[in-house]
């Protein structure tokens, strides 16, 4: 379980997240939702060891973040930033197989078992046939599930996607929420960054609302997310209806 | 996959020739007539009484070892140098290694030793290491959160001022502005084993470190959150690299002054032929940079035999048109 215990984070002198304390559900899907500009971003930075704690701590699991080796932090928690840098010339294999660095040593190579799960995890996300080619040469679409397999290959407990549907079509984000659940199912703790609500309320097990770098309200779904919600986060006006095939809340803005 | 058949016959073709620059190196343009024969009595049957052979053993031989150690330090400190700035136009120089070596060195010709009494190229070693660790930590290197391009301002301001105190240093020089001018053209004229014995020993610490960094490299390259993700310590990556590209570059300009273009040129190449993979990378690069040098040092001598041009013109006269070159091709620069 990854929880917040009076978390600050600033960069230079401006405070982004201040004074957080927050639990999130073990073996679940948190989506981390709120106006641009809230604080989920360096929030999830945050959790991830990225960004420092100006003040306070992260815990996993009961154990302070800063008390992992790099490695074997790199072995419990992922972190698939929004912004990707794909290098020229490097092939979806590798790219994928990167993923499996935190388990080989220094001078190592990867065993027949990294092998196995390299091939899986591109099966999974439907890029084994880009295998060879180069990941620059992709689809926007394609390069970002070379990314998330990448990040499937490195097999953490907690998978933190900042914003993970942003290049997908449609028909790709729903099955990136799949995979979401997917991952959920294996027992993975999954946090995710969405700017589309209805995909958070439909497919995420919790929402963790944020505005001004604050909580202003967490919980399942069908309790958190209302009109007066929407009104007061994100100033948007708007008629909370059911889903018409889930029954999860689904917004309508007028 | 990184070993395959590809990749072998590169690295046999990039050593075989290798092998034919360094026995070609060894005896074309010479005052006395040299040929291959010498070579092998060189290594199987060495006579004290031949010529050819002391010439040999004094001054081909270890020239051709500086050169070919010159040419991997730079090729390699230039990959080094890409890979850590993600910035394909970065090279060595850029950390002021060079400038401060020749500006210690153009200071101590006029009578201005920092250090005390020590030799020149004591001073341009430690010139290089000064103005490398300045430029560093001016552009916040060490710290995690930084960006490359601050290192890369960092470095032009350095190297700007450093660059201003050499010239007036060799104003004021004036009867010993020659020799430093020469040495600011970067040549091999006078090689002889005591530079082989100030080079290896630096050049071998480099080279290991960056063999160790090759693989982290590859994961910066995915960018700065990705690598942290992965279990990759940035700080400490780039304080190896940094490391690493001091010792090289300082210890081959200290010995043979500045040959610029190679660590920028090399790489390129390099890339071409090996994809992004740090670990392919650097070793091609050092068989190629050694190449070059080797070929740039035997034409320094003939092109206006009997007498020497520097080495660092003839690189350059390849260096810049061929990366003009490069640049009109290349779609990503």
């Amino acid at each position: 379980m990854i929880s917040t215990d009076n978390l600050t984070v600033s960069y230079g002198d401006k405070t982004i997240i201040n004074d957080l304390s927050l639990a999130l559900p073990k073996g679940k899907i948190t989506a981390l939702i709120g106006p641009n500009g809230c604080g989920k971003s360096t929030l999830l930075k945050a959790l991830a060891r990225i960004n420092k704690a100006s003040a306070g701590q992260v815990l996993l699991n009961d154990q302070p973040l800063q008390t992992f080796a790099d490695k074997q932090l790199a072995q419990q928690l992922s972190l698939l930033p929004q912004i990707l840098t794909t290098p020229e010339g490097v092939t979806v294999q590798r790219l994928v197989e990167y993923g499996r660095s935190p388990y080989i040593s220094h001078w190592g190579k990867l065993s027949g078992q990294d092998k196995q799960i390299v091939e899986q995890a591109m099966q999974e996300t439907q890029v084994s046939e880009f295998a060879t080619q180069t990941a620059s040469s992709l689809s926007g679409g394609q390069r970002q599930r070379a990314w998330i397999a990448m990040v499937l290959a490195q097999d953490t407990e907690v998978v933190m996607l900042d914003e993970p549907t942003t290049y997908l079509d449609l028909s790709h984000q729903i099955e990136l929420m799949k995979l979401m659940q997917a991952m959920k199912a294996k027992g993975k703790t999954v946090i995710v960054v969405l700017h589309d609500l209805n995909q958070a309320c439909r497919y995420c097990d919790h929402l963790v609302v944020m505005k001004q770098g604050e909580v202003v309200a967490e919980g399942e779904p069908k309790a958190v997310f209302t009109e007066q919600l929407l009104q007061d986060v994100f100033s948007l006006a708007a008629k909370v209806v059911p889903d018409p095939i889930a029954n999860t809340p689904m917004c309508v803005a007028y | 996959m990184p070993f395959s058949t590809r990749y072998i016959l590169l690295f046999a073709s990039a050593l075989i020739l290798l092998l034919f620059s360094f026995a070609y190196s060894l005896i074309a343009w010479s005052s006395f007539p040299l040929n291959l024969s010498h070579i092998s009595a060189y290594f199987f049957n060495f006579d004290h009484q031949s010529i050819e052979q002391q010439i040999l053993a004094t001054t081909r031989i270890p020239r051709l070892l500086v050169a070919i150690l010159i040419g991997t330090n730079l090729a390699v400190a230039g990959v080094l140098m890409q890979g850590l700035t993600r910035n394909p136009l970065a090279s060595p120089s850029i950390l002021g290694i060079n400038a401060g070596a020749a500006c210690f060195m153009a200071l101590a010709s006029i009578g201005i030793n920092v250090l005390g009494e020590v030799s020149s190229l004591v001073s341009a070693s430690v010139g290089g290491l000064v103005s490398g660790a300045l430029v560093i930590f001016l552009g916040g290197f060490f710290s995690a959160r930084s960006n490359p391009l601050k290192l890369i301002l960092a470095g032009i301001a350095i190297n700007a001022l450093l660059i201003g105190i050499t010239r007036a240093a060799i104003i004021l020089a004036d009867d010993r502005a020659y020799s430093v001018i020469t040495w600011l053209s970067g040549s091999l004229a006078s090689m002889d084993w005591q530079q082989w014995q100030l080079l290896w020993p630096t050049s071998l610490v480099g080279l290991v470190i960056s063999a160790y960094v090759a693989k982290n490299l590859n994961l910066l390259a995915l960018g700065n959150e990705v690598a942290t993700s992965l279990g990759i310590n940035i700080a400490f990556t780039r304080f190896l690299s940094c490391i690493a590209i001091i010792l090289l570059t300082a210890s081959s300009v200290a010995v043979v002054g500045p040959i610029g273009f190679v660590g920028l040129i090399v790489p390129h190449i390099a890339r071409r032929l090996v994809s992004n993979n740090y670990l392919l990378l650097l070793p091609i690069s050092a068989l190629l940079g050694s190449c070059l040098i080797v070929w740039a040092d035997a034409l320094s001598r003939g092109i206006a035999f009997p007498a020497e041009t520097p080495v660092g013109v003839i690189t350059a006269l390849i260096g810049a048109p061929f990366f003009v070159f490069l640049s009109i091709r290349s779609k990503a620069l």
